[in-house]
């Protein structure tokens, strides 16, 4: 454990084929000895079923400190990504694709932060 | 009884309000970040939208990542360390991420000798020593410096497997420039992704802290109201 802290751990993406390239060009891309990848290609033909599976695989992966995930895809599993997680890590980030820009209203954390105010708080 | 109360009262609505201009402060951060990470971004899809241009379409696509059958080592690692908010009375803990990059050349053990030796002709510093020392050759000897790279070099006594696990070597032999903008612009989005997710660490810690503390004082409020 102590190991792999100091080695650091991995990011995963699961994003349309841009991002994904994108990023394993940058260097993040796994295939572990288990034959496990750290990213997913998300096209027309992936289930949301499947979406599914791969984030809750990712968050029970000790190796992965950071999950990143294009904010139209986190739209289709929200109801998962809304599920209170008591751990901090991994940290899922919203991040904008290609066609679909960055929208503050959709993410999760943001939406989960200003519902902290209510109209009651502030009389 | 009720001057207790009072002061808790007070301690509880100054840390809310502490809690709460952090609050609103990390939420601006963490916009500001997206949007300077999405500018990031979009200028690494036009790098891979202008390779695709002069590769073809298929040259940049999910076609050249590795499957499962491939075992890959990332190049990119997060390092999550845990710290205790600052300008805060109470001790909350978040975690700051921060990224590192591995070099995608690896250097391996030389069998016979023990010496560490550098891949892919990366090894400047003998390179330019070879290269300074040209002219000393004298009847054509060589010095002992020139010898051992020659033996390097033919790879008969020494056994060497070259390895460049450079990811954009996936995509082409001999990368264009526009690819090689486009892993830079990716590589800067990866810095700023851990900004982000030390953000955004930060404001869930916060969060907690903000719901327990406001927690407490609904139910002072209603132990006042009974009373």
């Amino acid at each position: 454990m102590a190991v792999a802290a100091a080695q650091g751990k991995l990011i995963a993406v699961i994003g349309d084929e841009d991002t994904c390239v994108g990023f394993l060009l940058g260097g993040i891309g796994e295939v572990n000895k288990k034959r496990e990848p750290n990213f997913l290609v998300v096209d027309k033909n992936t289930s949301v079923q499947e979406i599914e599976e791969c984030y809750k695989k990712f968050m029970k992966r000790e190796d992965i400190d950071i999950i990143l995930i294009n904010q139209n895809i986190a739209e289709q599993i929200r109801h998962v990504i809304d599920t209170d997680n008591d751990n901090p890590l991994p940290a899922v980030l919203e991040i904008p694709s290609k066609d679909h820009p960055y929208d503050p209203t959709k993410d999760s954390v943001l939406r989960r932060a200003k519902g902290l105010y209510s109209a009651e708080d502030m009389r | 009884m009720a001057a207790s109360i009072q002061l808790s009262r007070e301690e509880l609505c100054d840390g809310l309000d502490q809690l709460s201009l952090q609050l609103l402060e990390l939420m601006d951060h963490l916009i500001k970040s997206n949007m300077c990470l999405e500018e990031n971004l979009r200028s690494g899809f036009f790098h891979l939208g202008k390779t695709r241009f002069t590769l073809g379409m298929n040259a940049v696509s999910s076609l050249q990542l590795p499957t499962s059958e491939s075992e890959v080592k990332s190049l990119a690692a997060v390092i999550s360390t845990p710290v205790v908010l600052e300008n805060y009375s109470g001790d909350i803990m978040y975690h700051t991420v921060d990224t590192k990059f591995l070099d995608p050349i690896v250097t391996v053990q030389d069998d016979e000798t023990g010496k560490m030796i550098s891949l892919e002709g990366n090894d400047h510093d003998n390179k330019n020593q070879g290269l300074r020392k040209r002219g000393t050759k004298v009847d054509g000897k060589q010095t002992s410096d020139e010898v051992s790279e020659s033996d390097l070099k033919k790879g008969s006594s020494v056994k060497v497997k070259p390895i460049n696990r450079d990811p954009i070597r996936w995509f082409s032999v001999l990368p264009p420039q526009t690819l090689k903008h486009a892993q830079q612009d990716f590589k800067t989005a990866i810095q700023l992704i851990a900004q982000c997710a030390t953000t955004q660490l930060k404001l869930r810690a916060v969060s907690k802290e903000y719901k327990r503390l406001h927690e407490i004082k609904r139910k002072l409020d209603t132990i006042e109201k009974e009373a």
